[in-house]
């Protein structure tokens, strides 16, 4: 057994302790284990919300992406940026109504807003659906972190075995108690390395970061600003305008919403999040340093630009704690995943069908849907590299999905029935679907549009689909129940 | 809507329009490309600006 891999295997025995303690003796009913008894303040909702934005992908896609194309990569931090000044003004309005009638998932939440079980009951299979890739994501790139920075003494598939049996037993054990506590150990990891190797590659291999981005300026200038199509400014803008609507349509940020104490932790939570963002500017900065200094990499290679980068300079040691950072950067994504698809499938699918289940029972049929949806994941982790694709393209589309049903819903005066809202997740859903199975893009349709139109995020056009049916079926429904209100009253 | 939430508007302009705008790699400013920058800038202004926003509308709350 080598270095690295022994500290990795520490650093995650720490965490599984960790977690196990703080979860001792709390988990009695499900409002605990999924929620920490909503008594959640500002460092660890802050922690769970911004921990969905740096897993293992920042340390191998984003850096393997800066390599490719450089600026692309602040995409991120605009929309995160974006997405809080919405969610400064739209998380409050979400816990109240959550605190107000007690509600524990984000199915509850529609299920109550549009007065009908079954919307509650789509949105939970929607939402199930979109979280599972999340899930395999991060299996697969802990996987790929863990065999390459332990020299190759675990392999991937062992690395997904293990991994995702020490994230199933502390996540069943201690519920989003436990698994807040290693939020907070696995960002100050991130942050520590990312920060770190974002300042001390420039600094090694060049005078700095000046000088390392004026030489790419001379070798590469291409990747400094936004190329004319491909990933061009209108798939910037289309894709910022995307992403910060669906920021907090996932149900994990839901959850996190609702497990939040007050207003005033969800408001500093906002404020402080696009800071945070910046770190991930330092792995662009790593992305950059790597063009120069490793730059034959290509195709699927270039996502261990980082961590090549780091077998030619540092010690084995120093690669376990990358190893370390990586491997939490997964665990923490999947526990929060499994927590809110074991939470949400008991309390909107189950429990509607056995509504005298105790409390104690009901935490632990969530607890066991958190089983089946771990070897689900680990199950697609492991095979058919053709389903993670399928899966990966759906996830994002399906839960954006959701966004008219939600914005309405929380205006004072919300004109969008029930019916409306089905029919627009339907469609909108239906041509996600669709669109992944055959590959079919407006630019597949129409190939002959300018390069301008084409490069608009594919899933903004659903999206868009999706809001015109959304308010279309509205309007025809709510004048019918109108009509039959008043013919009803005529009659009397 | 209170009148000061229009803050909230500038940053959201200042990424879908303003870096069309200046999508050009000269003048280097603190060492990063222009259009870096432009973006680090903004970020760092949105924290800025909703901290303002969390400062007046807690002044607002203990007002009434």
């Amino acid at each position: 057994m080598n270095i690295s891999l022994m500290i990795m295997i520490a650093v995650v025995i720490f965490c599984m302790y960790t977690a196990i303690k703080a979860g001792k003796g709390k988990n009695d009913k499900l409002e605990e284990w999924a929620l920490g008894g909503r008594g959640m303040g500002a460092i660890i909702t802050f922690f769970l919300l911004a921990g969905e934005f740096f897993t293992a992908f920042t340390l191998t896609g984003l850096v393997g992406l800066a390599y490719n194309s450089g600026i692309a990569t602040l995409y991120i931090m605009s929309y995160i940026s974006i997405a809080c000044i919405i969610g400064y003004f739209l998380l409050p309005k979400i816990r109240h109504y959550s605190k107000e009638h007690n509600l524990i998932s984000q199915g509850d939440f529609f299920e109550k807003k549009y007065n009908s079980p079954f919307l509650g009951k789509l949105i939970t299979i929607v939402g199930a659906i979109a979280i599972i890739p999340t899930i395999v994501m991060a299996l697969k790139g802990m996987g790929l972190i863990v065999s390459v920075a332990s020299y190759g003494a675990i392999s991937s598939s062992a690395a997904i075995w293990f991994g995702s049996i020490i994230v199933l037993i502390y996540t069943l054990i201690s519920g989003l108690h436990g698994s807040s506590r290693v939020a907070i150990i696995k960002d100050i990891l991130m942050f520590g390395v990312l920060l770190f190797l974002g300042l001390y590659f420039p600094f090694h291999y060049y005078d700095g970061v000046g000088s390392m981005v004026k030489e790419v300026a001379e070798v590469k200038p291409q990747v400094l600003i936004f190329p004319d199509t491909g990933l061009s400014l209108v798939w910037y803008v289309s894709t910022v305008i995307l992403m910060c609507l669906g920021l907090y349509l996932w149900p994990n940020s839901f959850l996190s919403t609702f497990a939040a104490k007050n207003d005033k932790a969800l408001r500093k939570n906002t404020i402080l999040m696009p800071l945070y963002s910046l770190m991930q500017l330092f792995a662009c900065l790593v992305g950059l340093t790597a063009i120069l200094a490793i730059p034959t990499l290509s195709g699927a290679e270039s996502d261990l630009a980082l961590i090549k980068l780091v077998f030619e300079t540092f010690d084995p040691w120093f690669v376990g704690f990358i190893g370390a950072a990586g491997v939490l950067a997964s665990l923490v994504p999947c526990s929060v995943a499994l927590i809110t698809i074991g939470s949400m499938i008991a309390s909107n699918i189950y429990m509607p069908l056995k509504p005298d289940t105790s409390v104690r029972k009901q935490m632990n049929i969530a607890r066991l849907f958190a089983i089946a949806a771990a070897i689900i994941s680990i199950y697609t982790s492991l095979n058919s590299h053709g389903a993670i694709v399928f899966l990966q393209l759906i996830s994002y589309n399906f839960i954006m999905q959701l966004f008219p049903a939600l914005i309405f819903s929380l205006q004072k005066k919300n004109f969008v029935t029930k019916q409306g809202a089905i029919s627009g997740i339907v469609i909108g859903v239906s041509l996600a679907l669709y669109s992944a199975a055959t590959g079919t893009t407006a630019a597949t349709l129409f190939p002959n549009l300018p390069s301008f139109i084409l490069d608009i995020n594919n899933g903004l056009n659903m999206l868009i689909i999706n809001a015109i049916v959304t308010v279309v079926v509205s309007l025809v429904t709510q004048k019918s129940t109108e009509e039959s209100q008043s013919l009803e009253s005529g009659i009397i | 809507m209170k009148p000061f939430y229009f803050l909230a508007f500038i940053p959201v302009v200042a990424f879908l329009i303003g870096v069309p705008l200046v999508n050009r790699i000269k003048p280097f400013v603190l060492g990063l490309p222009f259009s870096m920058f432009w973006i680090v800038l903004w970020v760092i202004l949105s924290s800025l600006i909703l901290f303002i926003l969390y400062r007046l509308d807690q002044h607002d709350e203990e007002v009434s």
